[in-house]
């Protein structure tokens, strides 16, 4: 290739990647393979955050005692090789939408989860945790646990 | 059937035309930057980046071996979500595990390749599509690992680089290519930063505007920790984190620096006398992610290493002094300073 045509070349690959990322970044999932916007940390969270998690009411046929959030029931119940932070975006999304009345896009995030159980049935329920995100990582309390859904794995045939 | 211009018409496309060249013309003249050409002229830039290529194909190999040792959990993660991206487009008609043995073990056979035969397009070709096909496989359970992106990226361009080494290197066209395109990776790993830094400053003029916490408050940077660590894992430790929370003051600094220093990435890649010390600064960065808040983006570091820490464009006779004046907003505000007038007189 000629040298010119090197440097154009150059220039409008350089000039097609940036826009090309902040393309992706106004998807839904913010990022295409192999476009990346680098909207990573991007925002400061707030001092007060609402987050989602999952909580297992019922696992293996069984009620449990004491109801576990995921990720103290991903060491007790679940296979170590799941990548728990791969997770959270999920659930995150499920929580969303249902907090924001759109349970009927979920059905691929709640797959999505389900499959990461074991073969037993598990009963859970997803909870808007409100919490001060400093307070939280110092004693683990939270301001407010409200659940919003609760599934049945059993239903979905697993 | 002839299509007729009118004079107008010729008139409007020749203006057309002088603008164009208007801009292309200082862009293409300047670009990368003013004195490449003569930087291009001297044998020690050529010869450095002659050598340093070959470092990258060196280390895919071992990249490849390690990248056995992973393979237990690429197995078990595919079980359960297993959906190929385009570049395996084939594992649809092939057993997942077929798949896994496939994509390994050409990954190695091909990094082996260019080890060999880097001098070769065609074998820096072969290391491309191994390092993609690894990378679609490895980005294929639902979940995308953007720190590896940059190997398919580089692994892309370097294909460019004319075959150099042997007698064809004495060739001046081809010294001059092979120096531009090794520098457009320096700028294409600089660029992805500099995107990281424009969405923060973005993001934090938002934030501030809108009253909530940016990334100039003073508790940005503990607040970005305690998030995380609040997401991570117990197992996962922070060995910094716990220090920020504490005393978010020790932060403050750090994060406006990181924010400095991803932004005007792009920038350095047309100040060739800042290359070494921002490469040390983004690696900083890196090993300071990791510490605090535990991502994990050390893909970057070889990059960092190989293409700047001894870059073929810096100026080995530059002085300290050319450097600070390159520095983005410091270096302005020094050119604008009066300068001390030093007379014989005294």
């Amino acid at each position: 290739m000629p040298y010119n045509a090197l440097k154009i070349f150059l220039l409008s690959f350089f000039i097609v990647y940036f826009f090309a990322g902040f393309y992706v970044s106004k998807t839904i999932r913010g990022e295409k393979y192999l476009i990346f916007p680098a909207f990573l940390f991007t925002q400061v969270p707030p001092q007060i955050g609402t987050e989602y998690t999952v909580r297992i009411l019922e696992y293996g046929g069984k009620e449990l005692d004491h109801p576990i959030l995921f990720p103290d029931a991903y060491k007790l119940y679940f296979d170590n090789s799941i990548a728990l932070p791969h997770y959270n975006s999920v659930i995150r999304r499920i929580g969303m939408n249902i907090w924001q009345g759109q349970s009927g896009e979920i059905g691929q995030y709640i797959e999505a989860l389900e499959r990461s159980f074991l073969s037993k049935p598990v009963v859970y329920e997803i909870v808007r945790v409100k919490f001060d995100t400093i307070e939280y990582w110092r004693t683990g309390k939270t301001i407010e646990e409200k659940s919003i859904a609760t599934f049945n794995t059993e239903d979905a045939g697993l | 059937m002839i299509k007729h211009i009118t004079q107008n018409q010729k008139n409007y496309l020749t203006r057309f035309e002088f603008i164009l060249q208007g801009i292309a013309r200082p862009i293409s003249k300047s670009f990368p930057f003013q004195n490449i050409s003569k930087i291009m002229r001297e044998n020690y830039a050529f010869e450095k980046a002659r050598t340093i290529v070959p470092f990258f194909y060196y280390f895919m190999v071992i990249v490849a071996l390690y990248r056995i040792l992973d393979l237990s959990n690429i197995v078990n993660e595919g079980q359960r979500i297993f959906a190929p991206r385009w570049p395996i487009f084939w594992a649809d008609y092939l057993h997942y595990l077929t798949v896994i043995d496939i994509v390994h073990v050409f990954f190695i056979l091909a990094t082996l390749t260019g080890a060999f035969f880097y001098r070769h397009r065609a074998g820096r070709f072969i290391v491309f599509l191994g390092i993609l096909e690894y990378h679609a496989l490895r980005n294929s359970f639902g979940v995308t690992y953007h720190n590896w992106d940059i190997w398919v990226w580089i692994a892309l361009l370097f294909i460019f680089l004319p075959d150099a080494w042997g007698s064809a290197h004495k060739s001046p066209r081809k010294r001059k290519r092979f120096l531009l395109v090794f520098w457009g990776a320096q700028a294409f790993v600089l660029l992805m930063y500099s995107m990281s830094g424009m969405w923060k400053i973005i993001a934090a003029a938002g934030q501030y505007l809108n009253g909530e916490a940016s990334a100039v408050s003073f508790d940005a940077f503990s607040l970005h920790i305690s998030t995380q660590l609040n997401i991570l894992p117990e197992t996962m430790t922070s060995m910094l984190g716990p220090l920020i929370i504490n005393y978010p003051l020790l932060g403050w600094l750090p994060l406006i620096a990181i924010i400095y220093l991803q932004s005007f990435s792009f920038f350095i890649a047309f100040r060739p006398s800042l290359h070494s010390i921002w490469a040390l600064g983004l690696i900083l960065f890196h090993v300071g992610a990791y510490l605090t808040i535990g991502a994990e983006f050390f893909q970057h570091i070889p990059f960092l290493l190989f293409l700047f820490l001894d870059s073929p464009f810096r100026d080995p006779r530059a002085s300290w002094r050319q450097t600070i004046a390159d520095l983005p907003i410091f270096g302005w505000i020094l050119g604008y300073l009066p300068k001390r007038n030093i007379t014989n007189a005294v």
